[in-house]
């Protein structure tokens, strides 16, 4: 297991609430979600940005939580991020080159014949000139500053890489140039990410499996295949008819289930199952009890009171 | 001319001189920048070219011509002590000049230096720096900048340094608002997530970007330091005759209005004209500098 | 208005920026045409002009941009020709609307919603009233209470609860998807002849964007609004509109009923946006991409504006400057190779 999340809970508002999942090595893993959902802070907790006021991650058997100082440096060459903000996350005042060379300087105190050869080699991976190097960030366009991020985030050679909203902001042509780089790199280096979207289209064409998040709770998880197919929540089933789909094609699940009303604030959830007041199949149970994950299929687990009570547990 | 602009285009990225002659004719069209410009570059070369410009020695003193009027030698007449009133106005830039620079100088010095650390570290050391910049300024100017120049006398050396104190803690505020939202940036975020140390991201993050917003902050203080000598000068505490300073000038004429009234016209005006000539350029140059301005400018 | 007529008509626009020295062609020739209810999707990626030929109609442009040349006709007169202040009370608010990107700051924070409605009514349906008759304050209050009866009934009609209440609510008191709804209302009070839509729905979840849209789609059924609907999302537009036109460095490429589009799309630039996208990949393949840049604006030439990148391009398409081409009286593309391409 390469991350192990359990039962991480974040401070006052309750954005992720007794999440409890794994990561295999070499997966792509999507969190899916609407606003409020949790999964931004997800992400920030495993990169140890924010601290969750309990639970444990577990990466490659140790508690990361529990790490201090050196163990923190050590931890953060191999968990890296592909921000969400492109642009704002380079330095303005710095070139390209040095901004993809500061981890590299951080860590390896690597000489600059050295460093000059692997940011080449690193701007060569997402398919950019080695000249790029020279530039500043205003002078890039969305979907270059996007590739940088990403050739930056691969300096270190990390295990993990957590890519929070990847292609928000991009058109479809970079969208496909970006998801092209990646699954390239992904298929190269035999890395695993962690890809939180939105957008459902995209989350089916790339990841494995796919973890569908609301109001802080994990309402489904499984293979992506299985989800799509036959996704169990009501939430993902409402979700994906909600996606505008294209022309001609299907829509991506046959069940016909629309999504009323809008995500509550995470700041007083309902009680019981999170999802209820919007839910057109709730029963009398699902105001007041939480519940729990039950298996249906080999690696897909639902989090709904129905399926629990339809399945004579 | 304009072909060669428009071919230059193709590398603009790369080719400082197409983007030259951009900013040369919106600075042709723009008014305020000219006329700012000119006012500030005249005043430049006065200072610098003092000796030269000046018809006689601002401190000798020629009592028996006293609050004379116009004349040949004496273009603009003599104050009441004989001394010429245009090499007065010469030299007094001289003063105003390098009480405003060094004065904004020590002011940028300290506000960043405390400003940057405040809005960086927080918590305890944060507050300290705040409640001497909120003590500080809780004093209304005048007053503190009197008391203290009556305790300690009044030179160019203690009213510089006087000014600078004092204006540092509003400076100082400012900066630290700067520090405080260049670290809400991403890049910072992303920094972290990198592995920098502590010390990279305060130099080579932090600093770089919070200098650039705070320089053209502090520009604003330099016209309002001038003004301040002039108005401590005015009063009797600034500086000390016989240094010739646009303030003292003022008084003088003043004083003597009854018998020559025109003597407090020429340091007045060059005191507004160099007000005038900081504001229009400060606002000028930031038009010019907006891309979107500069279209404007150079299509109207 | 005969449901035949057009509503709005632009023909040949051209529309140019200035920055600094250089003068870039935003938008070149764009010419399309609206009828009563109609909804023209007008989709392109980032840098075609969508938003500039927005914002041209109501005159709103930059100080740096101007429009050189083109008509454009609403209702049969010529917007070009209308002086700013006619330009002003007659056109914008009321015969024609926008919404724009950002919902957040399209509702004034400091003042209520209702407020905000209420001054939409008051601007546009002023009457020439004599002094005196001015002072008739039973008069001024019944006309008021009629103004904000009508403001909580759109808010209704928006499918907004408690709409009393919330008329005197503040807009931070609003989710992002009612706070949408609130200025779909503002701007369906002032009935336009035509709304022009800027990417209404970025921002909003998925499932208050699916909610948002249904309820955009019936409002334009039943106020038979012709509306200009500007996204780069391709699939809203397969939902939302009648007949698409595609944009590309500042010309449109081609325009045709939706369906028709996206069934039999002639145009390369089409045919590989939608190629792009990832329900067009094949699990495990890559994915089609478009090789090369949108030119800048400074670099668009009069021939083919996406001739570098076009795969299938010819000789004559760095030569001369491609002509419409009319597949069906409804169907048109700009290129010279359409009727070769594959």
């Amino acid at each position: 297991m390469l991350s192990r999340v359990l039962g991480v809970k974040s401070e006052m508002v309750k954005a992720v609430d007794d999440l409890t999942f794994d990561i295999d090595e070499g997966e792509i893993v999507g969190i899916v979600g609407e606003t409020g959902c949790g999964k931004t802070t997800l992400g920030k907790s495993i990169l140890l940005l924010i601290k969750p006021v309990e639970g444990k991650i577990f990466f490659e058997g140790e508690n990361i939580l529990e790490l201090s100082g050196k163990g923190i440096r050590q931890f953060r060459r191999q968990v890296q991020i592909v921000p969400q903000d492109p642009v704002g996350s380079l330095n303005p005042r710095m070139k390209i080159k040095n901004a993809i060379a500061e981890p590299l300087r951080a860590y390896n105190g690597m000489y600059h014949e050295k460093i000059e050869e692997t940011v080449g080699n690193l701007l060569k991976t997402v398919d950019l000139s080695p000249e790029y190097g020279e530039k500043y960030p205003f002078q890039l366009s969305g979907g270059e500053a996007r590739r940088v991020t990403v050739a930056r985030s691969l300096a270190l050679h990390p295990k993990l890489i957590i890519c929070d909203e990847p292609t928000s902001g991009l058109d479809f042509s970079t969208s496909a140039k970006i998801l092209n780089v990646v699954k390239e790199i992904h298929d190269k280096f035999n890395l695993t990410y962690a890809w939180i979207s939105h957008n459902l289209h995209e989350v089916n064409y790339i990841s494995d499996r796919i973890l569908v998040m609301y109001l802080g709770k994990i309402v489904e998880i499984g293979k992506t295949s299985d989800i799509f197919t036959n996704p169990a929540h009501p939430y993902t089933q409402g979700l994906l008819q909600a996606v505008p789909r294209f022309i001609g094609r299907k829509s991506l699940t046959q069940k016909k289930v629309h999504l009323r009303g809008e995500v509550p604030s995470p700041i007083n959830p309902p009680p019981g199952c999170r999802f209820h007041p919007r839910c057109a199949f709730r029963m009398a149970k699902c105001m007041e009890v939480e519940p729990m994950a039950v298996t249906i299929k080999e690696g897909h687990k639902v989090a709904c009171c129905r399926v629990l009570s339809n399945s004579g547990m | 001319m304009r072909n060669v602009a428009q071919q230059g285009h193709k590398e603009f990225q790369k080719d400082m001189n197409g983007e030259f002659n951009e900013y040369l004719q919106a600075f042709r069209k723009s008014t305020k920048l000219f006329i700012g410009t000119i006012l500030v570059v005249t005043l430049f070369i006065v200072v610098i070219c003092a000796p030269v410009m000046a018809p006689h020695d601002p401190y000798k003193m020629d009592v028996k011509n006293r609050l004379s009027n116009i004349s040949r030698t004496h273009l603009l007449g003599t104050d009441h002590l004989g001394r010429d009133t245009l090499s007065q106005i010469i030299y007094g830039s001289r003063t105003s000049i390098f009480i405003g620079v060094i004065g904004t100088s020590l002011a940028f010095i300290i506000a960043l230096s405390l400003g940057t650390l405040a809005g960086y570290a927080r918590g305890i050391i944060e507050n300290l720096i705040l409640l001497y910049f909120d003590a500080v300024r809780s004093f209304p100017a005048i007053i503190l900048i009197l008391v203290v120049i009556s305790a300690i006398g009044s030179s160019v050396t203690n009213i510089i340094i006087v000014f600078g104190f004092i204006y540092s803690s509003l400076l100082g505020r400012t900066i630290r608002a700067i520090t405080i939202s260049v670290c809400k940036e991403p890049f910072i975020e992303a920094a972290i997530t990198l592995g920098s140390k502590k010390r990279t991201i305060l130099f080579r993050h932090l600093f770089p970007n919070v200098i650039g917003p705070s320089l053209i902050v502090t520009g604003m203080y330099v016209p309002i330091m001038i003004m301040s000598e002039a108005g401590l000068s005015f009063l009797g505490l600034g500086v000390p005759p016989p240094t010739p300073s646009w303030g003292t000038s003022i008084r003088y004429g003043f004083e003597n209005i009854m018998r020559a009234p025109w003597l407090i016209l020429p340091p007045s005006i060059a005191l507004a004209l160099t007000m005038l000539g900081f504001n229009l350029f400060a606002e000028g140059l930031r038009d010019v500098l907006n891309p979107e301005k500069r279209g404007e400018l150079i299509i109207s | 208005m005969d449901k035949d007529q057009n509503v709005l008509e632009m023909r040949e626009v051209s529309i140019i920026y200035r920055v600094g020295n250089r003068i870039g062609k935003a938008v070149d020739r764009v010419s399309f045409e609206i009828k009563k209810g109609e909804v023209l999707g007008l989709a392109g990626e980032s840098g075609c002009g969508k938003s500039t030929l927005a914002w041209s109609i109501l005159r709103l442009l930059p100080g740096n941009a101007r429009i050189v040349s083109g008509d454009m006709i609403l209702e049969g007169k010529n917007l070009l020709k209308l002086s700013e202040r006619a330009l002003n009370d007659e056109v914008r608010g009321n015969k024609i609307t926008m919404i724009i990107q950002n919902t957040k700051d399209s509702l004034n924070p400091v003042f209520t919603v209702g407020t905000q409605m209420f001054d939409l009514l008051r601007f546009h349906e002023q009457e020439k009233q004599s002094l005196i008759a001015s002072f008739n304050f039973f008069r001024r209050a019944k006309r008021n209470k009629e103004r904000r009866f009508r403001c909580i009934k759109m808010l209704e009609e928006m499918e907004i609860a408690a709409a009393d209440k919330r008329f005197s609510e503040y807009a931070f008191q609003f989710s992002g998807g009612m706070r949408q709804r609130v200025i779909m209302a503002m701007n369906f009070m002032a009935n336009p002849a035509v709304l022009i839509a800027d990417e209404p729905t970025t921002g909003l979840d998925v499932s208050v964007e699916a909610y948002v849209l249904e309820l955009f789609k019936s409002k334009i059924r039943k106020y038979e609004t012709a509306v200009i609907y500007i996204t780069h999302n391709l699939r809203i537009l397969s939902e939302i509109a009648d007949k698409v036109a595609i944009m590309y460095a500042g010309t449109i490429v081609e325009q045709a009923p939706v369906e028709e589009l996206f069934d039999n799309p002639l145009h390369p630039y089409t045919k590989a946006l939608i190629k792009c996208l990832p329900e067009s990949g094949v699990l495990g393949e890559k994915l089609q991409e478009i090789p090369g840049q949108v030119p800048s604006i400074f670099e668009r030439t009069e021939n083919c504006k996406f001739q570098p990148r076009c795969p299938y391009s010819t000789e004559i398409c760095t030569q001369a400057p491609p002509r419409t081409g009319k597949v069906s009286s409804s169907h048109f593309v700009l290129c010279h190779n359409f009727l070769t391409v594959q």
